[in-house]
């Protein structure tokens, strides 16, 4: 048996290639570094163009789009796709009109249409910018990629939300969590005409975008959606508990409720109860969230005492009476708050006499 | 004689041309790979819809054993992280040092009673804390038991739908998580994501964030520097689309909650938690039915610093091969039986035989070699084809970092990829041999059934911010 040989390759000529790999790796590296800058160039460019379009005056924004209108289109589109998620109002509408003077309105259509979901998914994110009542600006909700539909609803405007509030909550049981998140996101961005739809959602049989309408609900300040909320504070999920819970407490205030709720067996819905009960300063419950503060979860005792300081001279004689408890973990808390409180106080009591001094 | 020199130098040769070529396979699946990886991350931008606070709840777990010099720093700049929705559970696995008393003061911590849900067994909890000014943060102090079950008390503290695990010494770049938790949204079936880890040892840096990396100065840091660029890219990008990951680095990794209880948490007896980890919870979805997807992310970044002495690094080898060889014999089952598909038959035998055996087999050639030579057996034109294949190693390395660079933009200055390619030579030809040592050295510690960790030295980010 012989050693294997490979006649035809000598040592030298590896070492050879090993240096070319290595000039080729710097050499590359340098070409990359210029492109880098060119590219960085050509986007600080296209940014400083942006924000003229949308912010200056309007013969120096026909000058900034005529520009952009020549920058090749895949390039604007990256970044007005980034701005068009994030603006409003008069900077939005700008932003539109360069889209149409500049044609891309027809590279957003083409791309709303393209078989490439990457492509489909980059049309979501621009379709807002189509105009108004353009069938375009919503197709991509029904897509059959769940990124698509996610894109398409996160990128919805508060008009499109509201209008389209139905197909989003139906959206809210999605299959995939990146949908139901993004509908959820999407209307809570509508006005009160989702209302209606996420109503009439929560009075659907329980299903996992159950959660998500609550959440809408407990963020929309409408008092149609109370006795909706009202029914979910005794679901079997203690998540669904606690968001009825926080939706409840601005326009159902029932101490029997809450009492109820204050004493629930998740700590997650006691704690959201406190909390709720302190932000509607009802001093008449000031001795059931005092009794949490010799509750085993932390969270629960904390919401309790941060509670009691909002629930005026009862909430904090209770803190008082606590803060010398048998309990060690109640007393520390109500020390704690009591602390923080007074502390605020000072702070605010000083500023108040400065400002007052200075008056003077 | 001759003949026992021959059958070792033919498989010193075929190993290493076996390894070789498998991972020039792995190059070219990573830069297929790293093209498609690109492309859907760039479609998810997610950056607002992530800024809500209805966003999924993700709980840091961050293990400290004797963290007493970093801890303060690290989780500072966990605070400082940008995901809206976010709770911090640092673990004191019964440090020796005074890791606690540091978060104490640090934080104004206090002591709130270890309440919690006992899901997965561990060590006892002797105290928790938590900080009257952020309630993000808490800390649980209990026994010593290793970082696995520091691990499985955090998990059990935890009220995140995701736990995010990482060590006391990984600094997370602020938008991170919300590019991590991507994949969790895109797919149910997603049950881990893992990031990039960089070496920060020789970064700028700016407001406590790394804000450019540069080549390593130290020979011994850049060998792992272009080591982790390789591993990153190998290990992790290159499997994704084989469907063969096995690993998230314990230093940075996004789980399901719900599926690390499933199987249990983190195994309290491995070396290698992270690693056993994946394959476990892959395991158990080819066994349930359920798909286990385990994604990688290679834009959300997380930096750690490289060991800097001969001896920390030297046992955090033999460590990191003792986990490996400890994966491997819990798991042997699944090792080419089809029902786990590609981990089975294709992931797993590639560590057999590119990681576990090919050191051993390489140590044993190059000692053959070397008494052959001294003793005349072979001549020195024998080692050409050897010699080659080393070479070749060399220039699958500087593709690696060609890779990385086009890809990640990693180094910004001629100076650093001309030290890095110094760096590459100096892993082929030195370093490697040595990595062959601490794994031999591993492997006895093994077979001695030694599990601990051994020493690690920290430096702290306040001490290389300070001195970069």
């Amino acid at each position: 048996m012989t050693p294997p040989a490979l006649p035809l390759v000598e040592l030298s000529t590896v070492l050879i290639l090993v240096g070319v790999v290595a000039a080729g790796y710097l050499t590359a590296g340098v070409v990359n570094d210029m492109l880098r800058h060119r590219r960085e160039a050509r986007r600080d460019r296209i940014e400083t163009d942006l924000a003229t379009v949308m912010f200056q005056s309007e013969v120096q924004a026909a000058e900034a789009a005529g520009r952009l209108a020549d920058m090749p289109h895949g390039a604007v589109f990256d970044l007005v796709q980034r701005l068009a998620t994030d603006l409003g109002g008069d900077a939005d509408e700008r932003l539109r009109q360069l889209v149409s003077t500049a044609g891309l309105t027809r590279d957003i259509r083409r791309r709303l249409n393209s078989r490439s979901w990457r492509r489909r998914a980059q049309g979501a994110a621009l379709a807002s910018l189509l105009p108004p009542g353009d069938p375009g600006r919503w197709l991509l909700l029904s897509d059959k990629r769940a990124l698509v539909r996610a894109r398409a609803a996160e990128s919805l405007e508060q008009d499109d939300a509201s209008e389209l509030a139905p197909t989003l909550t139906s959206m809210l049981h999605d299959e995939s969590e990146a949908v139901r998140f993004a509908a959820q996101q999407a209307l809570l961005k509508g006005d009160t005409r989702v209302v209606d739809a996420v109503r009439a959602y929560l009075g659907q049989p329980h299903s996992v975008g159950t959660a998500y309408a609550l959440e809408i609900a407990a963020n929309f300040p409408d008092p149609r959606l109370t006795q909706a909320i009202a029914k979910h504070t005794k679901a079997t999920d203690p998540r669904e508990r606690a968001i009825a819970t926080r939706g409840l407490g601005p326009w159902l205030f029932e101490p029997e409720i809450f009492r109820e709720l204050l004493n629930d067996e998740a700590p997650l819905v006691r704690a959201t109860a406190a909390t709720t009960v302190g932000s509607r300063g009802a001093e008449i419950m000031a001795a059931d969230v005092g009794r949490l503060l010799r509750d085993p979860s932390w969270e629960v005792r904390r919401a309790a005492g941060l509670a009691l300081t909002k629930m005026g001279p009862a909430g904090t004689m209770t803190l008082r009476v606590y803060a010398n408890d048998n309990d060690a973990y109640a007393a520390d808390m109500a020390q704690q708050v009591l602390a923080t409180a007074e502390a605020r106080y000072r702070t605010t009591s000083n500023q108040h006499r400065t400002r007052v001094e200075a008056a003077a | 004689m001759s003949v026992f020199f021959d059958v070792m130098l033919w498989l010193l040769f075929g190993i290493v041309v076996v390894s070789t070529l498998s991972q020039l396979a792995l190059y070219a699946s990573a830069a297929l790979e790293l093209r498609r990886i690109r492309s859907r991350d760039r479609h998810q931008l997610w950056r607002r819809m992530l800024s809500s606070p209805l966003a999924p709840k993700i709980t840091v777990l961050v293990p400290a054993y004797n963290e007493s010099v970093s801890i303060l720093d690290s989780v500072n700049g966990l605070m400082a992280l940008t995901y809206p929705n976010l709770e911090i559970v640092v673990v004191n696995d019964g440090s020796s040092d005074d890791t606690l008393d540091v978060l104490v003061e640090g934080f104004a911590l206090s002591p709130v009673g270890p309440v919690y849900r006992h899901v997965v067994a561990t060590e006892r909890v002797t105290e928790i804390y938590r900080s009257p000014e952020d309630a993000r943060l808490i800390v649980v102090d209990k026994h010593n038991g290793g970082k696995a079950d520091a691990l499985n008390t955090a998990l059990n503290v935890a009220s995140g739908d995701l736990v995010c695990a990482i060590d006391a010494d990984t600094l997370v770049a602020t938008d991170a998580l919300q590019q991590l938790v991507s994949p969790f949204l895109s797919s149910d079936e997603t049950v881990a994501v893992g990031g990039t880890i960089r070496l920060a040892n020789d970064a700028s840096w700016k407001n406590g964030q790394v804000s450019e990396l540069h080549a390593p100065r130290s020979l011994l840091v850049g060998a792992q520097a272009a080591e982790y660029a390789r591993s990153f890219l190998v290990g992790r990008i290159a499997w994704g689309p084989l469907g063969g990951n096995l690993i998230i680095s314990g230093a940075f990794g996004l789980f399901r909650r719900s599926s690390l209880l499933d199987v249990g948490g983190y195994e309290h007896e491995s070396i290698g938690e992270d690693m056993e980890l994946i394959v476990r919870l892959r395991r158990h979805g080819y066994e349930t039915g359920k798909i286990a997807r385990v994604e990688f992310t290679p834009d959300p970044v997380a930096y750690t610093e490289a060991p800097t002495s001969l001896r920390t690094l030297a046992r955090q080898r033999n460590r990191w091969f003792r986990g490996l060889l400890d994966v491997l014999s819990r798991h042997r089952a699944m090792i080419g039986r089809p029902k786990y598909g590609s981990a089975g038959m294709l992931a797993l035998p590639y560590f057999v035989v590119v990681e576990a055996l090919a050191p051993i087999i390489e140590a044993c050639g190059i000692v053959a070699i070397a008494i052959a030579l001294a003793w005349g057996v072979i001549g020195w034109e024998s080692l050409l084809p050897v010699a080659l294949v080393y070479l070749v190693g060399i220039g699958a390395s500087l593709l690696v970092l060609l890779l990385d660079d086009l890809a990640f933009g990693t180094y910004r200055h001629t100076r650093d990829r001309l030290r890095m390619v110094g760096h590459v030579l100096f892993e082929q030809l030195i370093f490697r041999p040595m990595t062959i040592v601490w794994r031999l050295w591993g492997l006895r510690l093994f077979l001695q059934g030694r599990t601990e960790w051994g020493a690690q030295e920290r430096r702290g980010f306040t001490e290389r911010t300070a001195t970069a």
